[in-house]
């Protein structure tokens, strides 16, 4: 039993560190929290089911989901943060007003696909099941394991490679030196939102395909994990979303197998505290994302 | 600046005088009843259907021309302080007869004294939980309670098959999933038959693995699901994935096309003990599915069933009340003699639950036909 828990673990704590990347992506370049996340993650996850009901192939679907939740990332820092960017607010107004309009997604979509849960074809969705000694799972979760670490390491090799990583890199570290150096900021916020919210889209859309499941309210199963991940892996640290996803995941399994499924949450937010309390900046620092 | 305060206060006292004390009814044989359902939130799914039901049965029963009943159909979004609100707003407004709903069971127990010590009378459509009728003397159901059918469906299936252990997954922050729990582990008991693993979980988890992996490895003969219709779909998809051979078996939560349209063919050979049944042959029934297809493409739930019959319970109560004031409906709804509804013939018992046992049901093929 042990080992089928450490494998179930594993696959939802790598969804979890997926989406919890697009937080620590934004945290560690804007200083802010960026509480509509969850609501692009279920964008992603609707915005793919309506293609795949469609015709289009599941593949494409996916991409599909990735592009619009990653536009829907820099509709919502236009409307949310640039304004408030603009008037230098504290840090307090952007995570209101991303509040805002984190509940205007969900009532849109609440209002264009109503309240039912909807799912995949299953068809499309049901993949061979593989049993190895006393371990069950599923393709689609092998892949969605996989898919999360591929797209960690990407977005590691973006930021430590390419022009843009280091553009991102240099304003997260200091925005005025960064403008000074002739880098757009602005276009560097879009950039940055873009990639968060595609990665949470995407993690909307492997989770919606592990439980078959998509629903308006869908975000409000991994908002407070999230937060939870990032704190514990330390905010701003790209690893430590990995570490602190599979962490989260593990230890939401093991206490439902060895102590109480009455108290997964609390067993989990009980690390968290216990984290903040020991080591407040996280199990791998504050500084990951500038030093990435 | 005072005196303006001063004179808007003015204003709204004027304005409470002049509209706060209009008749309740405009004209008689016109009644408005109020409902508050979760319309959207983690209950949405099961709102939706009883606000489409009611719907339905409005036009019914304006058809009917017996009597003119208007629903004001509310939101409370899932949120128990809504609910609250809603009660509170129906209870004082004047305009409504009778409140149906709330759609769960722990918010009946936050609204229903509301509306008791308002002397307005309640009728729970989906409040299933032990209890909820006892909150005071003018608060009915018309949904069976789980102590009324979980305990057949679980005898049901003893009898038939092979069974010596069981285990129970059950939400456990929900007072209609804590009754489930409470209900079938007391009929377990009572038959002897040995609890090996107990899991629960919180509304609107998708991801039931953990659970059902510790469950796995107890190997029960049946697994009881204490959940609504949205949980008890991915729990019935997730042990199948995990290759759990349990004979699954549910409440009035499980009789929802939600069950078999999320989990696919997992859900084939799930059991439940419900109130209604889809497939039921009386007329009423027939016309009532039929009718609900046509006008929102899908299939009715038992949610929907019981709103299409509060609307045919409303029916007969008005039109034998003396009056239509909250505390004539209620009187009329004490002595209602059993009326023919979608559920079938329906009364209420002496303590204004529903009277009956249910049905057992059986998945099949992705339909739910008799046990």
């Amino acid at each position: 039993m042990l080992a089928q828990q450490l494998v179930n673990g594993l696959f939802i704590g790598s969804v979890y560190a997926l989406f919890a990347l697009g937080y620590t992506l934004i945290f560690g370049v804007l200083d802010i929290l960026n509480l509509a996340h969850a609501s692009i993650f279920m964008l992603g996850a609707f915005t793919t089911l309506v293609l795949v009901l469609k015709g289009v192939p599941l593949l494409l679907a996916i991409l599909g989901g990735a592009l619009a939740g990653g536009l829907l990332g820099v509709l919502l820092d236009r409307v949310a943060f640039w304004p408030l960017r603009r008037r230098q607010a504290g840090p307090l107004a952007p995570l209101i007003s991303s509040i805002a309009v984190g509940m205007i997604y969900v009532g849109t979509a609440n209002g264009i696909f109503g309240p039912d849960v909807r799912h995949f074809p299953f068809d499309v969705v049901r993949t061979p099941t593989y049993t190895i000694g006393p371990v069950t799972f599923t393709l689609a979760q092998l892949t969605i394991f996989i898919a999360s670490l591929a797209l960690m390491a990407g977005l590691q090799l973006l930021l430590r490679r390419t022009r843009l990583g280091a553009a991102i890199r240099a304003v997260a570290e200091n925005p005025r030196a960064a403008q000074l150096v002739g880098i757009d900021l602005e276009s560097v916020y879009a950039q940055t939102f873009f990639i968060a919210s595609a990665l949470g889209a995407v993690a909307g859309i492997l989770f919606a395909l592990t439980f078959n499941a998509v629903s308006s309210v869908m975000g409000s199963a991994v908002e407070l994990k999230g937060l939870a991940v990032i704190v514990l892996g330390g905010m701003g640290s790209i690893p430590g979303s990995l570490l602190g996803g599979l962490l989260i995941g593990l230890s939401e399994d093991l206490s439902v197998a060895y102590l109480s499924s009455g108290y997964r949450d609390a067993i989990v937010f009980a690390i968290l505290f216990l984290m903040l309390i020991i080591r407040p900046t996280g199990l791998l620092g504050k500084r990951g994302l500038r030093t990435a | 600046m005072r005196s303006s305060i001063r004179a808007l206060f003015a204003f709204f006292v004027a304005a409470f005088f002049a509209f706060g004390s209009l008749p309740a009814i405009a004209a008689s044989g016109d009644a408005t009843v109020g409902a508050v359902f979760d319309i959207s939130g983690a209950a949405g799914s099961y709102g939706d259907g009883q606000k489409n039901g009611l719907q339905l049965g409005e036009d019914y029963v304006n058809k009917n021309g017996r009597v003119h009943l208007s629903f004001d159909i509310e939101d409370a979004a899932t949120q128990k302080a809504q609910a609250v609100n809603l009660f509170q707003t129906f209870t004082t407004g004047g305009k409504v007869v009778a409140i149906v709903g709330p759609t769960l069971s722990s918010e009946a127990f936050a609204t229903d004294p509301i509306a008791v010590s308002a002397g307005m009378p309640v009728l729970g459509i989906s409040n299933t939980a032990n209890g909820v009728t006892a909150l005071g003397p003018c608060v009915f159901r018309n949904s069976l309670t789980e102590a009324a059918v979980v305990p057949h469906a679980l005898k049901a299936v003893i009898d038939r098959y092979h069974v010596n252990t069981a285990a129970i997954i059950y939400g456990n922050d929900d007072a209609f999933t804590k009754t489930d729990y409470d209900v079938a582990k007391a009929a377990l008991d009572a038959d002897h038959i040995k609890i090996v693993s107990t899991q629960t979980f919180s509304k609107g988890d998708v991801d039931f693995q953990a659970q059902l992996t510790s469950i796995k490895a107890a190997n029960p003969d049946l697994l009881f699901v204490g959940a609504l219709a949205v949980e008890a779909g991915h729990i019935v998809a997730d042990a199948h994935t995990l290759g759990i051979k349990s004979h699954v078996v549910g409440g009035n939560g499980l009789n929802s096309p939600q069950v078999y349209s999320l989990s696919g063919g997992a859900a084939d050979g799930v059991v439940v003990g419900a109130a209604w049944a889809i497939g039921a042959q009386n007329p009423g029934n027939i016309d009532f599915v039929e009718k609900y297809r046509v006008r929102f493409l899908k299939d009715p739930d038992q949610f929907a069933a019981q709103a299409f019959a509060a609307a045919q319970i409303m029916e007969n109560v008005l039109t034998a009340a003396k009056s239509l004031t909250p505390k004539d409906v209620c009187d009329s709804m004490k002595s209602m003699k059993p009326v023919n509804t979608v559920l079938g013939a329906f009364s209420f018992t002496s303590n204004r639950d529903a009277s009956g046992d249910g049905v057992v049901l059986v998945v099949k093929n992705g339909r739910f036909i008799g046990f």
